[in-house]
């Protein structure tokens, strides 16, 4: 047996490695980074106006976005689970292809369909609209690339559990809406909060495909990803660092939540 | 190949699954374990196997000491009772995989497995995956691939307890012939008493971790050692009262000190009254069988269980809430060990 | 089509209704864009940009530097699973955790902090002593943070699941740990680790924001495929931008099915 602790040692080793090198260091060099030009610096970074309409905008877009696909996340998972139809599997390809799909196409597809010359382009200036160039262009990218989250959360669940309960429900006399809300959402709702968690994660940090619809104009279409990317070619590398611990402290929150989340969950389960 | 357990203990955190077993297991025995849930019949079943190791005590095989040694070299057979079949390997691949770790070549590999196929009359499925079968046919590649590289010892868990009860009845016809082929030393464990009865040749009773009995199935069915065993092996009605000059007294106070036993079918059933007999009244009436079964209550509201012939109850005419008398014909006292 | 009984009708019709037109707005009509934009080259100049040297440099790059990285992940990813399910140790549910930051943490930022640390000035840079940005090695080396969680998040819950018997059925057949593993574990986590496997490559070759802080966009080698779609848009060369998205979006479709195909030939089994 004492070939086995030896490989367990081994391996233990090895996955701190693994991870020390590709995780951790580069995470503690972005703290070093942000902070080596010292703190006047770094909140200067932080609070200038431009990084505050950065992170405007985002919100903005996230208080746009994902309302929306939570809604149609609970609404197609809802489709999947409970319906049965042929054509199922084109749909669950369809969902998972903003997924495998580069950023950058994900952005390219809304400029030829919204942007000036793009097919819709011409009515939208006569209805005295921008899309592409503004803000509603980097929602509507974002809401492609964020919508599978919620439904990739949410289905699992809902094919797990059956829907027995709905059913017994239905029996006892409640209508669709009730059924929904008093037995459907209590079963899906840790599947939601992480799947929203995930998605605002995805959208406060959602680079590629908003840096081509937005044209990274400053002050106004700049989202932090972009600022970031604007000061780092400024040759401002610091405070790109700086504004930077901003999405990375998001993202630690983030993954905080999705502990937290597990934790209740296992807890309401015993 | 005998076995023999000394004394084992086993604990699992603050619970104690194994206390003190011992019995001894002779060559091309089948013993079954018997007993509830929780009577540490599966924990004992693991530690002869080498899947845990107890806390004291020895398991010896053949005399030999085997209880420190790793359970891959015990050249046993265990069958697990969800079979634990490779998915991704075929059914003559299972069976044959003892045979392959163990760098037997392919042609005698192939050669036992066909064997075993016979044996378990499934060769016309060597080729297909465990998915593509029942639950009755994955049961018997279980024991195919347990029985592939001639283990001293066969371990069964619960082997039929994720069947049905037809398929599970034929697999216990099927187990017992085949045994008396086989001849290996087997040892099962299940909490059916039924199936324990039919398949062994003795069986070991388990109680909270400790040996209650230890029999043919006859002697422990028609002689419990305790409460337990009988209450255990079927439907018994408790009664206060004494021995008198052999006879059985029933009182219908508790103040009386002997607890008496008796079985449903050990009453005399009367519609007069007479001495000794006791009143009550029919509650309900199971007649759908060539035992008929009663249920009564007597008139301090003890509930009685009593099975008749269906021909005595006909002859006597019993119908629900009738008053008959009651006497018991045979009953069972244990008493207790004093210690000088 | 079978449907619940115990919603009305008017909610399963919009239930289907808000599915289809949700999806044929946000993904079906601008996807179809590329084909139609794509459409507007004859198939002379569409072979011009699409396949012309440079381009195929970039597609090479995407695809052998996706490959690596997922490589990498699919070993330290599988060894990673492994102690996370099997060991306990101090500081495990920390290293759980920081496996989420890749896919928590913007691309940009990840591009720009590796970017950082092995230039020549970085602290990796200086370790190593010659510098890794700015070549293929930086992009593999940041493609591999980037798609780090999915090998690891697929085979933990498989895992994590496995029933211990079915080793202890090996063990009992005599089976040392070694070929327990190779014989039974192994195959058993087979499925999941292809598919951690395929969804790390996918992330990989579409990869963009994290990738141009790196590798120094040199043409005809560390430029990457995303990268030259985007210096068509900034020419508004819309229909050779879209040309060569075709192609990646091609790749990434075919991806897709092989993954589809994957997931149902484990449900079979």
């Amino acid at each position: 047996m004492k070939s086995s602790k030896l490989v367990k040692f081994f391996l233990i080793g090895i996955m701190i490695l693994f991870l020390g090198i590709f995780v951790v260091l580069p995470m503690i060099s972005l703290l070093v980074n942000a902070f080596k030009e010292g703190l006047k610096v770094y909140f200067n970074a932080i609070v200038h106006p431009e990084t505050l309409h950065a992170l405007q905008l985002n919100l903005i877009v996230a208080v746009f976005s994902i309302p929306l696909n939570l809604f149609f996340g609970v609404v197609c998972a809802i489709l999947i689970s409970r319906f049965e139809f042929r054509a199922k599997n084109i749909l669950l390809t369809l969902i998972d292809l903003p997924f495998s799909v580069s950023a950058v196409i994900s952005g390219l597809i809304f400029i030829l369909v919204f942007g000036l010359d793009g097919w819709l382009g011409k009515w939208i200036e006569e209805k005295g609209f921008q899309v592409i160039f503004a803000t509603p262009g980097i929602v509507l990218a974002t809401i492609f690339v964020t919508f599978p989250f919620i439904v990739r959360e949410v289905l699992p669940v809902l094919e797990a559990s059956g829907d027995e309960e709905e059913q017994a429900a239905f029996t006892l006399g409640a209508n669709s809406l009730q059924i929904f809300y008093y037995i459907t959402l209590p079963k899906i709702k840790w599947g939601l909060l992480y799947g929203v968690i995930l998605s605002t994660a995805r959208v406060m940090g959602e680079y590629g495909a908003v840096s081509l619809v937005s044209g990274h104009i400053s002050g106004l279409t700049d989202t932090l990803p972009l600022r970031i990317d604007k000061l780092y070619n400024e040759y401002q590398v610091t405070s790109a660092f700086a504004v930077s611990t901003i999405l990375v402290g998001f993202a630690f929150v983030t993954l905080m939540l999705k502990l937290f989340i597990e934790q209740l969950k296992r807890k309401s389960h015993s | 190949m005998s076995i023999e357990i000394i004394n084992i203990t086993k604990k699992f955190n603050s619970h104690l699954a194994l206390e003190g077993v011992s019995f001894t297991v002779e060559e091309g025995e089948l013993i079954s374990l018997l007993g509830p849930s929780g009577s540490g019949k599966t924990t004992l079943l693991r530690i002869l196997a080498g899947l845990e190791t107890p806390d004291s005590g020895e398991v010896l095989f053949s005399k030999q000491n085997i209880t420190s040694i790793p359970v891959m070299e015990r050249n046993i057979g265990f069958v697990f009772q969800h079979y634990a079949l490779f998915r991704h390997m075929t059914v003559e691949e299972n069976i044959g995989f003892s045979l392959k770790v163990k760098g037997v070549p392919k042609k005698e590999r192939a050669k036992r497995v066909n064997e075993l196929l016979e044996l378990v009359q499934l060769s016309s499925l060597s080729k297909r995956y465990p998915t593509q079968l029942s639950g009755g046919q994955k049961q018997r590649v279980a024991l195919a691939r347990a029985l592939a590289s001639f283990p001293k010892v066969l371990l069964l868990d619960e082997p039929f307890g994720a069947l049905d009860a037809n398929v599970r009845k034929d697999l216990r016809r099927w187990l017992r012939n085949l045994h008396k082929e086989i001849k290996v030393t087997s040892i099962m464990v299940t909490h059916d008493q039924e199936e324990a009865f039919e398949v062994s040749d003795r069986v070991v009773i388990l109680n909270h971790g400790k040996l209650e009995q230890i029999g043919t199935p006859d002697e422990i069915f028609h002689h419990p050692a305790s409460p337990f065993v009988m209450k255990f092996l079927g439907n018994v009605n408790i009664f206060h009262g004494r021995i008198e000059s052999g006879q059985a007294k029933l009182s219908l106070e508790s103040s009386s000190s002997t607890q008496l036993y008796i079985r449903p079918h050990d009453w005399e059933i009367s519609l007069q009254k007479e001495e000794d007999f006791i009143e009550s009244t029919i509650e309900y009436i199971n007649a759908a069988s060539s035992v008929v079964k009663i249920d009564l209550k007597t008139t301090n509201h003890q509930d009685l269980q009593v099975d008749i012939p269906y021909e005595k109850y006909k002859d006597m005419n019993l119908k629900k809430g009738m008053v008959v008398y009651l006497k018991p014909k045979e009953a069972r006292v244990f008493v207790e060990d004093y210690v000088i | 089509m079978n449907s619940p009984i115990y919603y009305s009708k008017k909610i399963k019709f919009f239930i289907i209704f808000y599915t289809i037109v949700y999806l044929v707005i946000i993904v079906i009509i601008p996807l179809s864009s590329i084909f139609f934009k794509s459409s507007e080259l004859n198939l002379e100049k569409f072979f011009s940009i699409a396949f012309n040297l440079r381009s195929l440099y970039a597609y090479k790059l995407s695809f052998l530097s996706s490959l690596f990285s997922a490589f990498i992940n699919s070993i330290f990813g599988l060894i990673t699973a492994w102690v996370l399910v099997r060991y306990d140790f101090l500081g495990k549910k920390f290293f759980d955790t920081i496996i989420d930051f890749p896919i928590a943490l913007p691309t940009a930022v990840a591009g720009l902090t590796f970017g950082n640390l092995y230039s020549k000035e970085g602290e990796m840079g200086k370790l190593l002593g010659f510098q890794i940005s700015y070549t293929p090695i930086a992009v593999v080396i940041v493609l591999t943070f980037v798609s780090l969680p999915f090998v690891v998040r697929s085979i933990q819950p498989v895992l994590e699941d496995m029933d211990l018997e079915l080793e202890q059925a090996a063990a009992s057949l005599g089976a040392n740990p070694i070929q327990t593993f190779f014989y039974v574990t192994l195959p058993y986590l087979f499925p999941a680790w292809l598919t951690g496997f395929i969804l790390s490559f996918a992330r990989g070759i579409g990869e963009y924001g994290s990738v141009i802080f790196v590798s120094g966009n040199i043409p005809y080698f560390t430029e990457i495929s995303p990268l030259l779609v985007v210096m068509r848009l900034e020419q508004f060369d819309y229909a050779g931008a879209s040309a060569i998205a075709l192609v990646l979006l091609t790749f990434s479709f075919c991806l897709l099915v092989l993954l589809n195909i994957l997931e149902n030939w484990t449900k079979i089994k």
